[in-house]
């Protein structure tokens, strides 16, 4: 029995064929589902990291930074995380440090200062909500959101 | 009234289990058809199955906020085994299958050990050791014309278990960066001088083994972490830097491609089809059999090309196209491609994972270009393997390894959730 149906799948060629377009696409259907699924881990993964972040958010105004990694640079440079475009701020001005579950400032030795809540620090320096962080002329709040970011 | 959800949990995915066991059972289908449901088959068909069973329970058991990559590893092993098993006849390839599974676990293990970032990078200084532990294996017991260690029943490649070393020395994070030093005037940043110290290693190292081959993947890997370091904080690479660093890279490559040794020549300048009984032999058939199997194969069993040296690692894209066909080739190459893809739908959250992530995008995908190419003739054969779906144990374990980087890129765990654990641990086991 098992022969005469290996015989006859040898037989005929466009069988064979179309049993391997539907492995193909089996397969493929199976990838596009781990990728839509990866798709339900990203929504996960944005609330978990609301969790371990406190859900910190950085505003200036009316527009709201979310803290969305474990290090955010602030300053001039072009690969900051948060851009302050003004001639009082250093390149590389200061970083913000996810640390056993606190957000701590660092100055990283800016011409102009990083001042927290009017005082300018020299030292990292945990970080909690309505803190007043100044650099140059620009202030940025802290403050508590659902770790969304205002375009979510 | 409200339910709380605990987001650490990413709930069961048995849809998608079960999919996968579709997908690996209709391939079995094909390959009982063709070859027979021999006994070797039904071996070979429990046997996967059942690894999918198993790996779908461990999933369930263990699984946390991200399991993509673990899924598409199921996926890719179990296809894996079942076109190794078919090369020029079905028959059961039980260590390919073994390599696969302990792949699987060393992705866990691996997962563990660096799912924090800040942990990860602390235990830098083991990173070096274990790098300057595999180097000196490499200068004492392989000799300067081979690449493996034979120890009897089994032979190990150290350079593929440099790989993933080399990727965690690569990664860096944005603190690193800032600790600079001086030295007479000079200043400098101890890690950057740290990846480019073993990256004159390996690249003395390959040299000397005559192991050209896997130089691109080391190269492409410290390309990457020093074009992440441009962005880094304090590496003011000025314009006129780069430029002098660009001169003196192409400089080195024109040099080291007119002296490199008569055997890189000859491959440099074969041509495979006026020497198709030598140098260009494997190439020649390569190319044969992409072609004779077409879009869709000549069956599960029924190729030639499984004759010719290395079918089942260095030409394996050919081997499989001829007995799968094109169409499945390409398919398993972007599953493959796709487990480096997945950790871009969720962004690493580290500088440190994000420099992993892109360490084993380079590596996976430089690997895949060299094989693919080489068997083509779109470039000099090289004799890399692709991940995962050759056959060799060391090249396995390095890549399960690899793929556990990319999970904790996707999964972090930061050293606040680890303390609330921990407390929480400590909690039941003093109510206990």
């Amino acid at each position: 029995m098992s022969e005469a149906i290996v015989r006859f799948f040898a037989e005929t060629p466009v069988l064979r064929e179309a049993l391997t377009a539907v492995v193909v696409i089996f397969t493929d259907i199976c990838a596009l589902m781990i990728l839509l699924a990866s798709g339900r881990e990203r929504r996960r993964g944005d609330r978990i990291w609301a969790k371990e972040g406190k859900g910190y958010m950085l505003s200036c105004g009316d527009i709201c930074y979310p803290l969305g990694a474990a290090e955010i640079l602030i300053g001039r440079h072009i690969s900051a995380d948060i851009r302050v475009q003004e001639a009082e701020a250093s390149r590389f001005h200061a970083i913000l440090v996810l640390s056993e579950g606190n957000w701590r400032i660092e100055d990283l030795g800016s011409a102009g200062g990083t001042y927290v809540n009017g005082v300018r620090i020299h030292k990292p320096r945990i970080l909690r909500v309505n803190d007043k962080i100044r650099i140059g002329s620009r202030t940025l709040t802290v403050i508590k959101g659902g770790g969304r970011s205002v375009g979510e | 009234m409200s339910r709380t959800i605990d987001p650490r949990r990413s709930g069961s995915h048995p849809f998608l289990l079960l999919l996968i066991v579709a997908a690996h059972t209709a391939m079995l289908l094909t390959v009982g058809l063709t070859a027979g449901f021999t006994p070797e088959v039904m071996k070979l068909g429990c046997y996967v199955l059942a690894a999918d069973f198993v790996g779908s329970i461990v999933l369930q058991l263990v699984q946390r906020q991200a399991c993509t990559v673990d899924f598409v590893l199921l996926l890719v092993l179990g296809i894996s085994t079942i076109y190794q098993s078919c090369f020029g006849g079905a028959v059961f390839a039980m260590k390919h299958y073994l390599f696969g599974l302990m792949a699987f676990v060393m992705c866990q293990l691996s997962y563990l050990l660096v799912r924090n970032p800040y942990r990860a990078e602390r235990l830098k200084p083991l990173w070096y050791v274990l790098f300057g532990i595999l180097v000196l294996s490499i200068l004492l017991f392989t000799g300067s014309r081979g690449i493996w260690i034979d120890l009897g029943f089994i032979t190990i490649q150290p350079s593929e278990f440099v790989k993933p070393v080399f990727v965690l020395i690569c990664a860096s994070s944005m603190h690193t960066q800032l600790q600079k030093k001086e030295w007479k005037g000079l200043h400098y940043v101890p890690d950057n001088l740290g990846m480019l110290i073993c990256t004159g290693v390996i690249v003395c190292l390959q040299w000397w083994c005559r192991d050209l081959g896997s130089l691109p993947t080391f190269l492409a890997v410290a390309a990457f972490g020093l074009l992440l370091r441009l962005y880094y904080l304090r590496e003011k690479w000025s314009v006129r830097f780069m430029v002098v660093f660009g001169i003196c890279g192409a400089v080195l490559a024109v040099a080291a491609l007119k002296f490199a040794p008569a055997y890189v020549q000859d491959r440099l300048n074969v041509d495979i089809w006026a020497d198709m009984s030598g140098d260009g032999y494997q190439q020649c058939k390569a190319l044969t059999a992409i072609a004779e199997g077409g879009w869709f194969g000549k069956g599960a069993g029924n190729g030639t090309l499984h004759t010719v040296a290395a079918a089942n690692t260095d030409i394996v894209f050919a081997t499989i196209s001829e007995e799968w066909g094109l169409f499945s080739a390409l398919m398993a190459v972007i599953l493959v491609l796709f487990l480096p893809a997945a950790v871009l739908t969720v962004p690493p959250r580290s500088y440190y994972h994000a420099g992993l992530a892109v360490g084993v995008a380079a590596v996976f995908m430089v690997q895949m270009t060299l094989n693919i190419f080489g068997s083509c003739n779109l470039i000099p054969f090289t004799g890399v393997t692709i991940p995962f779906l050759s056959q060799g144990g060391s090249s396995m374990l390095a890549s399960g390894i690899l793929a556990g980087f990319l999970k904790a890129a996707q999964a972090p765990v930061l050293s606040s959730a680890e303390r609330s654990r921990k407390k929480a641990q400590g909690g039941r086991m003093q109510k206990a």
